[in-house]
C-alpha cells in the first residue's frame, strides 16, 4: 500500500483534500437528501466551492502528488466542483496574470475591465466580463502548437466537469440547478472576484505594491494563505503552506502599508457598501520609487568611487 | 428548508441582476459612442494631395502583433495577437473646401483605416514560410501591420483648421471611412443588443414560469435561464470588442497553409 508520505508531496496538502471531501459531501447531500436543503448547507456549499478554487489555483502552480497521473486525476475530479476545467488555470492564472500582461495587451482579468461608477456593480459584474476574455483567451492559447497535452487534459477536465452536472440535471434539473449548478458558479466567479480586490488601486507596474493582501491570520488559515498576494506574485514557486513567513520577511518592510488589509470583509464593506463610488487610485508605489531613486550603490563600491575620485583630484 | 419557489425566486433574480448589468455595461459604451459622436460632428470631408511618407503616405494606422505557430494536423498555420496600436499623421497637404492646406507630422491623433484595407494589408504576403519558422520559436514572428492613408484618398478629419495649415491636436480623427457612419451604426448595434437581450431574457423567465411551475415545460425554462446566463457574458463582450474605435480595433487573424504537412512545401493558402 502506499504510504501517506508517499502520496504527497508536503502534509499539509491533506487539509487541500479535506476542503474537497467537505464540499462534495456537502453537494451530495443536498442533491440526495432533501432535509439538507437548507440556507445552512447552501451557505456552507457556496464557501467550500470558492475553497474548491482556491484548491485549483493552489494545484495549478504545484501538483500536490507526487504521481503525475494522480495529478491528472485529481485536476479532473477538482473541476466538477467550479464548472470550468482546472487547467484553464495555466494560461489564465500562471503565464498572464502573474505577468499582469498578455502578449502587450491587459491582463484578461485586469480590474479595468469593469467602470461603474457604484463599485459595489463592478464587484457583482467583475466575472461576467472576465471570465469569458479568460476562457476566450485560453481557447486561443490552446490552438497553438506544443499544447497537445494542454488540450486533452482540459478535454477531459470539461467532459467531467459539465457531464456530471448533466448527469445530475437529466435525474433532477431543479435540485441540480439550485443546489449545485449555483455553488459551482459562486465559486467559479468568486475567485474571479479576488482579482478585483487584489489588484483594484494597485500600480501592476512596482514590484512590491502591484497587489493588496489580506493579512488575518484566521481568514489565511482557512483559505490556505491566499490572502497573501504579493509575495505569492513575487515568488510563485512557492508552496501556499511557506507564504506567510515570506510574506513577513519580503513584502512587510516594503509594501505601502495601505496594501495590507487587516480584514477582508471589512474592506469589502468599507470599500463596496460604505463608499459608493469607486476609490480614487493612490500613488501606491511611490515609497517605493523614490527609495530605488534614492538608494545607494553598496558601500564597496563607494568606497572605490571615492578613492577614484580621490586620485583625480 | 428551502422552498423551489423560494430558489427559483433566488435563481430568476441572479440571471435578471446579471442581463440588467451586461445591459449597464452596454449603456457605457453607448456612452462613449455618444460622445465620439459629438465629437465627430466636427468632421469635414477631406482630400489627401501629398503625403510626407513612403509611398504618399499621409497618415497610418499600426498595429503591432505576434505571430505564433498553430497546431494543425491538415498544414500549418500562425495565429497573430495583437500587441499593441499606434496612430500617425507623417505630414503632407489636404484639400479642404478649395484650399490646400499644410498638415505637420503629429502623433496626438487617432487614425481609422478602413477594415478592408486594413484586412489586405494583414493578408500572407507570401512571407508563410520565414514568419512560420519565427513563429515556432518562444519569442514568435513579430510584425507591424500598417495601413496607410495615401495621395488621393478621400477621408475625414477633425481637427483645427488655420489659414493655411491643419493642425492635429489630441482627440483628432483622420479617417478613411465616414466617421459619422461609423458611430451611428456602432449605436444601433448596442441598442439592438440591448433590447434584444432583455426580450430573449424576459421569454427565457416566461418559460420558466409557465404553470405548473416546475413541471416539464417550467424546468425547459430552467435550462433556458442557465443557457442565456452563460452565453450572455461572451456576447456581451463580444459587443464591446466590436465597438471599439476602428484606431485600436483588434485585428488578430491567422495565415493557414492546409495540405502540408509541417515543414513541407506550400499548398493551398487558405485566409
Amino acid at each position: 500500500m502506499t504510504s501517506t508520505k508517499s502520496l504527497l508531496k508536503r502534509s499539509e496538502d491533506w487539509r487541500q483534500i479535506a476542503i474537497m471531501v467537505v464540499y462534495w459531501s456537502l453537494l451530495a447531500a443536498m442533491y440526495f437528501v432533501p432535509s439538507c436543503r437548507n440556507l445552512g448547507f447552501l451557505i456552507a456549499a457556496g464557501y467550500f466551492s470558492f475553497l474548491n478554487s482556491v484548491v485549483i489555483h493552489n494545484c495549478l502552480h504545484q501538483g500536490m502528488f507526487h504521481s503525475a497521473r494522480l495529478n491528472s486525476i485529481w485536476r479532473v475530479l477538482i473541476s466538477f466542483g467550479v464548472l470550468y476545467p482546472a487547467s484553464a488555470n495555466i494560461p489564465s492564472h500562471n503565464l498572464v496574470h502573474h505577468h499582469f500582461d498578455d502578449e502587450g495587451q491587459p491582463d484578461w482579468a485586469s480590474p479595468d475591465k469593469v467602470r461603474f461608477h457604484w463599485h459595489l456593480l463592478n464587484l457583482i459584474h467583475f466575472p461576467n466580463v472576465a471570465g469569458p476574455d479568460t476562457f476566450a483567451g485560453v481557447s486561443r492559447w490552446s490552438t497553438l502548437r506544443g499544447k497537445d497535452a494542454f488540450r486533452k487534459q482540459y478535454r477531459l477536465e470539461l467532459v467531467f466537469a459539465f457531464g456530471l452536472t448533466g448527469i445530475l440535471m437529466a435525474f433532477d434539473v431543479w435540485t441540480t440547478l439550485f443546489f449545485i449548478v449555483i455553488p459551482q458558479l459562486w465559486g467559479a466567479r468568486g475567485i474571479l472576484r479576488i482579482n478585483l480586490l487584489q489588484h483594484d488601486g494597485c500600480d501592476t507596474t512596482s514590484e512590491w505594491n502591484h497587489s493588496r493582501n489580506f493579512v488575518g491570520r484566521f481568514y489565511n488559515w482557512i483559505m490556505c494563505n491566499n490572502g497573501l498576494h504579493t509575495i505569492h506574485h513575487n515568488r510563485a514557486g512557492l508552496h501556499w503552506h511557506e507564504l506567510q513567513e515570506w510574506h513577513d520577511r519580503e513584502v512587510a518592510p516594503r509594501i505601502d502599508a495601505s496594501l495590507n488589509e487587516p480584514s477582508m470583509l471589512w474592506y469589502l464593506v468599507r470599500v463596496f457598501l460604505l463608499t459608493p463610488l469607486r476609490p480614487h487610485k493612490l500613488d501606491v508605489a511611490k515609497a517605493e520609487r523614490e527609495f530605488a531613486e534614492a538608494s545607494l550603490a553598496p558601500r564597496e563600491v563607494r568606497r572605490g568611487e571615492a578613492a577614484v575620485a580621490a586620485e583625480v583630484m | 428548508m428551502l422552498s423551489r419557489e423560494m430558489m427559483g425566486l433566488f435563481g430568476l433574480a441572479i440571471v435578471w441582476t446579471t442581463g440588467l448589468l451586461m445591459a449597464g455595461a452596454a449603456l457605457y459604451n453607448l456612452a462613449d459612442l455618444r460622445r465620439l459622436r459629438r465629437k465627430l460632428a466636427a468632421a469635414i470631408e477631406a482630400t489627401i494631395v501629398t503625403g510626407s511618407g513612403e509611398n504618399g503616405a499621409f497618415a497610418v494606422q499600426r498595429v503591432d502583433q505576434v505571430g505564433r505557430a498553430l497546431d494543425m494536423s491538415d498544414g500549418r498555420g500562425i495565429a497573430f495577437f495583437d500587441r499593441a496600436f499606434s496612430s500617425e499623421v507623417l505630414g503632407g497637404t489636404l484639400e479642404v473646401g478649395g484650399r490646400t492646406l499644410e498638415v505637420v507630422p503629429t502623433l496626438d491623433v487617432s487614425v481609422w483605416p478602413s477594415p478592408h484595407a486594413k484586412a489586405k494589408r494583414a493578408a500572407d504576403d507570401g512571407a508563410f514560410d520565414a514568419a512560420f519558422a519565427q513563429a515556432k520559436t518562444a519569442r514568435g514572428y513579430s510584425r507591424v501591420v500598417e495601413t496607410p492613408l495615401t495621395t488621393g484618398d478621400k477621408v475625414w478629419i477633425v481637427a483645427e483648421l488655420g489659414t493655411r495649415e491643419v493642425v492635429f491636436v489630441r482627440g483628432s480623427v483622420v479617417s478613411a471611412i465616414d466617421p459619422r457612419a461609423w458611430v451611428n451604426r456602432k449605436m444601433q448595434l448596442v441598442w439592438f443588443f440591448i433590447a434584444l437581450e432583455l426580450l430573449v431574457l424576459l421569454a427565457c423567465t416566461m418559460v420558466a414560469l409557465v404553470r405548473p411551475w416546475f413541471g416539464p415545460v417550467s424546468a425547459v425554462g430552467g435550462v433556458l435561464c442557465l443557457a442565456y446566463f452563460l452565453a450572455i457574458q461572451p456576447i456581451g463582450n463580444t459587443i464591446r470588442d466590436a465597438v471599439r474605435a476602428p484606431c485600436i480595433a483588434f485585428l488578430r487573424g491567422e495565415w493557414k497553409r492546409r495540405g502540408e504537412v509541417a515543414g513541407g512545401r506550400a499548398g493551398v493558402v487558405v485566409r
